[in-house]
């Protein structure tokens, strides 16, 4: 069955019922002939009483314990005989009562008279039955899906059948056997209904769920029962008299108390403090309730005949309706609370209104009452059609009025909820993007403050925005108990939910912390990426089911529209990166030379293969003007890439070139260069620098080296290659102040190749984790010294590349090779 | 609990079975037109598609289904109203007409207004030439009718020719009511009462049968059960207040006939059964009362031909005549039977005019009568032997024991009540002989039937006086007063007795009693002149004797009138 035809079905039940009912109300407010007697069925006649004092049988001289033979022309037995006769007279009419007083029967006329069957308790069976229904009804029309609503509007139904159409006298008019019928239906059902409500309702007993099949028992016991009650009806069912009142009545006591345990059992193992608040309402409900009907109205009435006190009983029954509507206002026990109140208030609006044109009219009439308007027949027509145009536009109009004043924020929940996820979709700064969240989740839900963490990614950190003064902590730390939670458990934290235990210490005092009163949490690929904290609502109102629904649904979306603002933001910063080192590797090919500086007796060959598109290695020649024959060469390397690593290089290529012109000697260079770039450069970056002064006129190489690898000597006829000699100082220039750098000299001879590289050369590394090496760089020199420079460089880098196989290269790799061709004449 | 008693549960009950087998079978129906559903389904895809409306197959299925489930829920609205809305007829019959005049008919017949009854059996038949249970009834009446029994056997013919084309019900009552034989319609009646024990006729049936074997116990039961069924079943009324008079219960014999009084305001029948009844008990005057009563309601009753009319007649002829108001009661029965519909009472009434004249001594009138008339019954014969002992003529007594004995038209009629008339004869005999001892348990048949026993007390008192017996002869005189306390028969006897003890006061008490009664008189009769002189000489000797203050008139427990 579909869950619409099943809505429409219990729909059809409610208006069944509803019909029954208003039958029933109705039946005993209608006037019917009244005989004054009160008459019973003793030792087989049907015996007066009570005869009402003037009544019509007091006025007719009958008398208590005459025998009521027959009325109107009918025998009459028993009471019930009586009344179904008596009900088909007329009022003012005299019929004939067939009496037998003593030995004499005699026949008596009485003019019947006329009454009421309603009392003041059955008014109030029909108020407490209708606010059952009216419960029930609200429950089923807004929760429809869920069983427990479903059943709990059955039972709620079934309450009004019970109250209004079973503690009724019978009026013996032909709606008699319908509303008693459906009273008698009610009762037998309602145990079971309340049994089966308190076993699925907070939530469904476990044992119950292994075995569904108890149910049938739960139904089965009732319908035993009802089947020869309704049978009785129709015949002479030989039915024992306990099987039709006694053993009902003791089992709606047994269902009910089951019921009544069932619920205590679940409020007792109930360990969220919230849900105890919730249920200890209904739980004071149905036993103020239903222990004084046990007692006073299935006890005392049914079981030992005393009806007395069967309003003591049934009086409080309003309890259980009460408690159950204060806890779905209260504690939207059902979450329906908004739509009931908006029922309300659009039932007093329209009483209001409907009030206002009834003074309306009344002033209208009382205005025109001295005039000859007052017997007009246009007087009505005209305030007729004045209803008929005004009355439901301003009804409309008051509505609307009403939802913007007290409604706007709840009614437009879920609109505003869906603005939110469209529109943040289509954010992509994430910065905007929580603004926005956080701007319009305050105003939706008018909580005291709203932030939302976001996973760093650098150290999985929570940080929190916004960043204002509302925020007392920047960061939600990752090992914190909140986060962990969230991780475990991807589901939201309601601080009034979680009970003072110590477990929850933790948890609560970093919701203090962060100051909210729910947190959700932003989930993505089943990664917490971060959550929405959201402060106290005005009045301390507690979060509804709804709203925490609506904001996982909207965290949800969050959680993706944050991934997309981040991913965003990744691709943006790899965008800048690339521009700026397109720029820096733009400016670093305008610093390097692009010319070797020409001098005799010298050929040089350069090249750099850099790792990124901006490397940090860098070379120089340097002309030394006060000494033609010498020549200053620089190779570096920056610790830094990119545009901070290119303006590094040109700091320390300029400050070294500046150096190198001023000071004759390399340590001199290093050291003044070292003074400079500190401070200069930030702390994290350093480069290591190698300084040499060829001289062409000597042939020797005087040099001073700040970290940097030192250069190969590559002699082809002697078949040698060998590093020149460590200096003692060596620190790289920038991060620390040393005093001075320490120089030595080399004497190179004709045909000398040297080699400088930086250290992305040796330490390339290949796919097994090893470096290419000095040795191997030792070997290639070697192997291929005897060419030109042109076939050493490429037999270098050919042998680097097989060595790599495929690996890229993990740093720039720079290679500088100067070979001594001839020693320069001395000028 | 709540507990509803419906007027007619049985009907209520039948309702519901019937409801429920319509339930399950509609489900067998619309389980079966799913896999119809199917098949038209199909069809109809297939044509439509011929056509070149093209339709989804989902959309052709919930049509058909809404369509189907349409069907069903205004068949069960159609079925609930025409279970609870429509009134079937109790009997078979295609015309409405007819069958309203059927029930018209049958409503006459149960207030005894058998003209009526006939008239509409009559049109009904008419209506509907076919319709059995309508000849049954008008054969029924016509059957009381004496000159009308060729007419009631076609009738029940017709009946039984339209048995096999009726209901179950119908043909079983027809054939029991037709039944060649006691134990043939026995068997109808058991399976009447055995599959429709719920409705009247079987019971009604078996009551009258239970009447006629005089088995009152079984005849009360099958009517006291026709009151379960509905206790507004008037004629169930009347009988058992018969049943009740007859066993001399008498103050529950008044409450079923003010009962049926009460259910039946407007019929004349139950004032006559109460008026019989206040004749047996001695309440004359409330009797006539009844009696006038009955005609105020009907008053075609005094002019008309029927079986209520003769009734009346001849207990007003009764009352009048209980009253000693002789000539009143001659011109009834001269009305009587100038009207008389030659039921059975107006056969009584010429027994009842000579035992007019019986009583007023005119003995050789009484015999005249009783020689005029032509049917014979029992009281004819009884009153011949009594005029026969008044004038001392042994052969005539002879003549009417032999006729008992062997008169075949005497067969007719219930045996026990011929030999109850035998009995009396001879004991009757016995007794003006001296016999006492021989004459007692003759009379003591009587006492069988309590409210026949006022007839014997003369006799039987008398008998037991002069055989010593005294205290059994007050007994017999105690019981007849308890039925009728003012029973002249009684108080003669008891006035005799008290005179031949020599208890002058208590005679003379009882003497005055009877004349009491007796005020009204239009003439001194035999047993009135006997009574007087009675009356004289105890008062004359009372006068001289000193009596016991305690008479025993004071001791009787019955209620003076």
């Amino acid at each position: 069955m579909s869950s619409q035809t099943r809505k429409y079905l219990f729909l059809l039940f409610a208006i069944i019922a509803l019909a029954i009912a208003t039958l029933s109300i109705a039946d005993m407010f209608f006037q019917k002939p009244y005989d004054g007697i009160t008459s019973s069925y003793q030792k087989g006649n049907l015996r007066i009483v009570e005869i009402a004092p003037g009544g019509p049988a007091a006025q007719a001289a009958l008398q208590q314990g005459d025998i009521i033979l027959g009325i109107a022309h009918q025998i009459v037995k028993f009471p019930s005989d009586a009344a179904t006769v008596l009900m088909k007279q007329k009022i003012d009419q005299t019929i004939p009562y067939l009496i037998q007083r003593g030995n004499t029967i005699f026949t008596a006329s009485l003019t019947l008279g006329k009454y009421r069957l309603v009392s003041t308790s059955y008014y109030y069976y029909a108020v407490i039955g209708l606010i059952f229904f009216l419960v029930g009804l609200l429950v089923f029309l807004f929760k429809s899906e869920d069983a427990a609503a479903r059943l709990f509007f059955l039972m709620s139904t079934s309450f009004f059948l019970f109250l209004v159409c079973s503690l009724r006298p019978h009026s013996y008019y032909w709606v008699d056997w319908f509303v008693h019928s459906a009273g008698t239906f009610s009762l037998f059902l309602l145990p079971a209904f309340f049994l089966h409500f308190f076993l699925i309702f907070p939530k469904p007993r476990l044992w119950l769920a292994k075995n569904p099949k108890i149910l049938y028992l739960v139904y089965f016991l009732p319908a035993l029962l009802f089947l020869p009650n309704f049978f009785s009806y129709f015949g002479q069912f030989p039915i024992p008299f306990i099987l039709k009142s006694s053993l009902s009545w003791a089992l709606l006591i047994i269902y009910f108390t089951l019921g009544i345990f069932s619920f205590s059992r679940t409020f007792l193992e109930a360990t969220d403090f919230e849900t105890r608040r919730k249920l200890r309402v209904i739980l004071w409900g149905i036993i103020l309730g239903l222990v004084p009907f046990l007692i006073f109205g299935v006890i005392l009435g049914s079981f030992l005949g005393n009806t007395h006190y069967l309003l003591v009983g049934v009086i409080p029954m309003v309890f259980l309706p009460i408690s159950f509507a204060y806890a779905i206002i209260r504690f939207q026990l059902m979450d329906i609370d908004i739509l009931i109140n908006k029922s309300v208030v659009y039932t007093l609006t329209t009483f209001v209104i409907s009030l206002l044109y009834v003074i309306l009219i009344a002033t209208v009439d009382a205005l025109t009452s001295f005039t000859r308007l007052a017997n007009s027949p246009v007087l009505p027509f005209v305030l007729a059609l004045l209803i008929v145009y005004f009355f439901n536009p301003l009804r409309d109009r008051i509505q609307t009025l009403v939802d913007r004043t007290f409604f706007k924020e709840r009614y437009d929940y879920r609109k505003t909820m869906d603005e939110i996820s469209e529109a943040i979709i289509s954010i992509l700064r994430l910065d905007e993007l929580l603004n926005f969240l956080i701007q319009k989740l305050k105003e939706t839900l008018r909580v005291s403050h709203v932030s939302i963490a976001v996973k760093n990614p650098n150290n999985s950190d929570f940080q929190v925005f916004p960043k204002d003064e509302g925020n007392p902590s920047h960061f939600i730390r990752k090992h914190s108990s909140l986060v962990r939670f969230l991780e475990a458990k991807h589901k939201p934290i309601r601080r009034s939910d979680l009970q003072p235990y110590a477990a929850n210490q933790g948890l609560l005092a970093e919701l203090q912390h962060v100051n909210s009163e729910l947190v959700i949490p932003l989930i993505y690929e089943n990664q917490l990426i971060g959550s929405i904290n959201l402060g106290s609502r005005p009045g301390n109102e507690p979060f509804t089911k709804e709203d925490i629904q609506l904001l996982k649904t909207l965290g949800n979306q969050t959680a993706i529209a944050i991934e997309n603002a981040t991913l965003h933001q990744k691709l943006t910063h790899q965008a800048e990166i690339t521009r700026d080192l397109k720029i820096a590797s733009e400016m670093q090919n305008h610093l390097l030379p692009t010319t070797h500086p020409s001098i005799k007796g010298i050929e040089i060959l350069t090249h750099t293969i850099p790792a990124q598109e901006v490397g940090g290695d860098f070379y120089d020649f340097i002309e030394i003007t006060r000494n033609r024959d010498q020549m200053g060469i620089t190779i570096g390397d920056v610790s830094a890439k990119s545009i901070s690593g290119a303006i590094a290089m040109v700091a320390a290529k300029e400050i070294i070139h500046s150096e190198a012109r001023d000071h004759q000697f390399p340590s001199e260079v290093l050291c003044e260069s070292s003074e400079r770039l500190y401070g200069l450069l930030e702390k994290n970056i350093f480069v290591t620098l190698f300084y040499g002064l060829l001289d062409m006129k000597e042939l020797s190489l005087r040099y001073s080296c700040a970290g940097h690898p030192l250069p190969f000597i590559v002699r082809p006829e002697e078949k040698m290659v060998f590093q020149l000699q460590q200096t003692s100082i060596r620190y790289p220039l920038g991060p620390i102040q040393p005093y001075h750098y320490d120089e030595k000299s080399f004497s190179l001879k004709q045909n000398d190749i040297l080699c400088f590289y930086t250290d992305g050369l040796t330490e390339a590394m290949n796919k097994e984790g090893d470096f290419f090496g000095d040795d191997r760089l030792r070997r290639a020199l070697l192997n291929h010294a005897n060419g030109s420079l042109e076939q050493l460089k490429s037999g270098i880098l050919n042998e680097v590349t097989s060595f790599l196989n495929g690996n890229s290269q993990g740093d720039d790799i720079t290679l500088v090779l100067l070979k001594i061709i001839d020693a320069v004449p001395s000028h | 609990m709540p507990c509803l008693r419906i007027e007619t549960q049985a009907n209520c009950f039948r309702r519901l079975l019937v409801v429920a087998a319509s339930i399950s079978k509609m489900a067998t129906s619309i389980l079966f037109t799913k896999k119809t559903i199917e098949i038209a389904r199909t069809i109809l895809i297939k044509k439509m598609r011929k056509i070149g409306v093209s339709q989804t197959q989902t959309d052709w299925l919930k049509m058909l289904k809404k369509t189907i489930y349409g069907f069903a829920v205004v068949a069960f609205a159609g079925l609930m109203g025409y279970v609870f809305f429509h009134n079937p007829r109790s009997v078979t019959t295609h015309s409405e007409a007819a069958y309203q005049e059927f029930l018209k008919g049958k409503e006459a017949a149960n207030k005894y207004y058998n003209n009526e009854a006939e008239i509409h059996f009559t049109k009904a038949v008419s209506l509907d030439s076919n319709f059995a249970m309508a000849y049954l009834y008008l054969g029924g009446i016509y059957k009381s009718q004496t000159d009308k029994k060729m007419l009631a056997k076609r009738y029940l013919n017709k009946a039984k020719q339209l048995a096999p084309k009726v209901s179950e019900r119908e043909r079983w009552i027809i054939y029991m009511n037709l039944a060649s034989s006691k134990k043939k319609r026995e068997a109808y009646l058991d399976s009447l009462l055995q599959k429709y024990n719920n409705t009247i006729e079987p019971h009604l049936a078996k009551a009258a049968i239970a009447m006629r074997k005089m088995d009152y116990k079984t005849a009360e039961q099958e009517f006291k059960r026709i009151l379960q069924i509905n206790p507004n079943y008037a004629m169930a009324y009347n009988m058992l207040g018969y049943l009740a008079s007859q066993q001399g219960k008498t103050t529950e014999a008044i409450k079923y006939f003010k009962k049926y009084i009460f259910i039946a305001p407007d019929e004349a029948n139950p004032h006559d059964s109460l008026g019989e009844l206040l004749l047996l008990i001695g309440r004359y005057d409330e009797a006539i009362a009844e009696f006038k009563k009955a005609i105020a309601i009907r008053p075609e009753l005094a002019i008309e031909r029927s079986i209520l009319a003769d009734a009346i007649r001849y207990h007003l002829a009764e009352a009048y005549f209980f009253k000693g108001m002789f000539q009143k009661s001659l011109d009834c029965l001269k009305k009587g039977e100038e009207l008389s519909s030659n039921s059975d009472y107006s056969l009584q009434m010429p027994a009842l005019r000579a035992t007019i004249y019986y009583q007023v001594g005119n003995y050789r009138k009484s015999l005249q009568v009783i020689n005029q008339t032509k049917h014979t019954v029992p009281v004819l014969i009884l009153l011949r032997g009594l005029n026969a002992f008044k004038l001392n003529d042994e052969k005539l007594l002879d003549q009417c024991l032999t006729s008992i004995q062997t008169d075949t038209s005497a067969q007719k009629w219930n045996s026990q009540t011929y030999r109850l008339i035998f009995n009396y004869l001879v004991g009757k005999k016995a007794l003006e002989t001296g016999n006492y001892s021989k004459a007692i348990p003759l009379f003591l048949d009587f006492q069988k039937f309590p409210a026949a026993s006022i007839f014997i007390v003369r006799d039987l008192s008398w008998a037991y006086y002069k055989s010593g017996e005294p205290d059994s002869a007050f007994a017999v005189i105690n019981r007849a007063l308890k039925i009728n306390p003012n029973s002249t028969d009684a108080y003669f006897s008891l006035a005799k007795i008290y005179y031949d003890q020599g208890k002058y006061a208590e005679a003379k008490q009882a003497a005055e009693h009877y004349f009491e009664i007796y005020s009204a008189r239009d003439q001194e009769t035999p047993d009135t002149r006997a009574m007087r002189l009675l009356l004289n000489r105890a008062t004359k000797k009372f006068r001289y004797s000193v009596q016991d203050k305690t008479s025993f008139l004071n001791r009787l427990p019955i209620t003076k009138t």
